[in-house]
């Protein structure tokens, strides 16, 4: 099985990257894919409050971190990579990802690459688009809806946003639903994976008390991820078939 | 194996065919035999039932999380206190939305607890496909057919169609009686433990006797369910 790198990224904060990276860990995990993560919200990692297991926090700008990303690549035995960047590092980290030939290397195909790029609800996100397009010629490219934190998408003009879109040749397509403010607050407060709580258990494993009606929007939510996943044939990808 | 504590859900899609007087019944009838039990009124603006029972009901609004909660959460107990759920035509349907979208039968079955519908039948097609859609769609869950000969006045035939596992029957009331059963002081089931000596003979026998055939009723479907679950003999 060939390593897989998956980026989440955006240009712009608070769009929910963090979520995503989130809930993709746990539809891995669901479906028996053993995968590690890096937050690069030095120092403080959001990420890796929520999986605290399996995630890194690492400084993309300083050399010993992209060498703890991307040398372990090969001589991990976790072969799926998911790398969640701050705001504002997607550009500098794709740059840093070509700058020391991850991406020719994927081009001579041995890395699976994908990268999710989640767009917030302004302008600005499809300007980005723009921007990182020239860097996923080879990539699997997806624009990612996140509807988590209430966004709306009202404010693009068709013609506009088809403009952009149109750059970007082969990009799909995610939608990630919203999901209940008050059970997403509920599983911040328990810092726990959304899969943990919706087994009603605490971060550290023990029997919790959480609500089922709050369990059961996550639950829901989770699986109308995990369709939007199978949809674009997440799997498939990071086992190399395509 | 522990006796699964039930949940009456207490629905049609009409208004004004006697859920909150059905869920009333059910909850007299569980006092009359020295037990408690917890109510639930979907209403928010009207909780007729929720009034009632200030003791031991709750008013849940489910257009809000928190009443949803309020109500989810607390039906998920197994602790042989009966709960009954006085389901607002209103929120007919976000109930069972919720329903769906919490997997609450396969979580009630795990823990124990045995959600049980009380459907009001009426003269309407709607109230007879929706009763088909709901056991269609929970085939597990019994579905007693509530004919309530006063409020939701049907013919046989049409009562026939309905899909039931079966059949609990509300007889008409004298007009004076329903009345005065309808002030909001007024208890079925002290009624029945105490009759007040204030009331007319004549109408004191008359709504005795509808209870007692209320009554034993619901009586004889609890027993009916404790044989069901009783280990066979050989």
């Amino acid at each position: 099985m060939k390593p897989t790198l998956i980026v989440i990224g955006a240009d712009k904060g608070g769009v929910g990257k963090t979520t995503v990276a989130r809930t993709m860990l746990n539809y891995f995990a669901d479906n028996n894919v053993f995968a590690r993560a890096f937050d690069t919200e030095f120092p403080r990692g959001t990420l890796h409050r929520f999986h605290p297991g399996i995630t890194e926090v690492v400084d993309v700008a300083q050399t010993p971190d992209q060498m703890r990303i991307l040398d372990t690549l090969n001589t991990a035995q976790v072969k799926v990579t998911v790398m969640d960047t701050r705001a504002g590092a997607l550009t500098t980290s794709l740059h840093a990802l070509r700058e020391v030939g991850f991406l020719d290397a994927v081009k001579q195909g041995e890395y699976n690459f994908a990268l999710f790029h989640i767009l917030g609800p302004s302008i600005a996100s499809l300007a980005e688009i723009a921007e990182i397009a020239p860097f996923v010629a080879d990539a699997n490219y997806f624009l990612v809806k996140n509807y988590v934190n209430d966004s709306t998408f009202f404010d693009w003009d068709p013609a506009t946003s088809q403009s952009y879109f149109g750059k970007v040749r082969n990009a799909g397509e995610v939608t990630i639903s919203k999901l209940n403010a008050m059970a997403y607050e509920q599983v911040e407060l328990a810092g726990s994976s959304f899969s943990t709580f919706v087994a009603n258990k605490t971060a550290a494993g023990e029997p919790a008390q959480h609500s089922f009606t709050l369990r059961g929007y996550v639950r829901t939510w989770q699986n109308r991820n995990a369709e939007e996943f199978n949809r674009i044939r997440l799997l498939d990808l990071v086992s190399g078939r395509n | 194996m522990k006796t699964p504590t039930p949940v009456f859900i207490v629905c049609s899609p009409a208004g004004r065919v006697g859920k909150s007087l059905v869920a009333r019944l059910l909850g007299d009838y569980f006092l009359i035999s020295k037990r408690s039990f917890r109510g639930f009124d979907t209403d928010p603006h009207e909780p007729d039932f929720g009034a009632r029972f200030p003791q031991e009901s709750t008013v849940c609004d489910l257009a809000t999380v928190q009443g949803q909660m309020a109500l989810f959460d607390s039906l998920l107990v197994n602790d042989d206190v009966p709960k009954i759920i006085d389901l607002w035509h209103r929120s007919m349907d976000s109930f069972f939305a919720l329903v769906d979208n919490t997997e609450f039968i396969a979580e009630a079955a795990n823990i124990g607890v045995e959600p049980v519908f009380f459907f009001i039948a009426d003269a309407s097609t709607r109230s007879l496909d929706v009763a088909a859609r709901l056991s269609a769609r929970y085939p597990d869950l019994q579905m007693i057919s509530v004919e309530n000969a006063g409020a939701a006045p049907a013919s046989r035939e049409q009562l026939a169609r309905y899909p039931a596992s079966g059949i609990f029957k509300v007889g008409t009331l004298d007009p004076v009686l329903r009345h005065a059963i309808e002030d909001q002081d007024f208890s079925l089931s002290r009624f029945m433990l105490a009759p007040p000596a204030s009331m007319s003979i004549v109408l004191r026998s008359s709504l005795r006797d509808w209870l007692a055939r209320v009554f034993s009723q619901l009586r004889s479907f609890e027993l009916r369910q404790a044989l069901e679950r009783a280990e066979h003999l050989g």
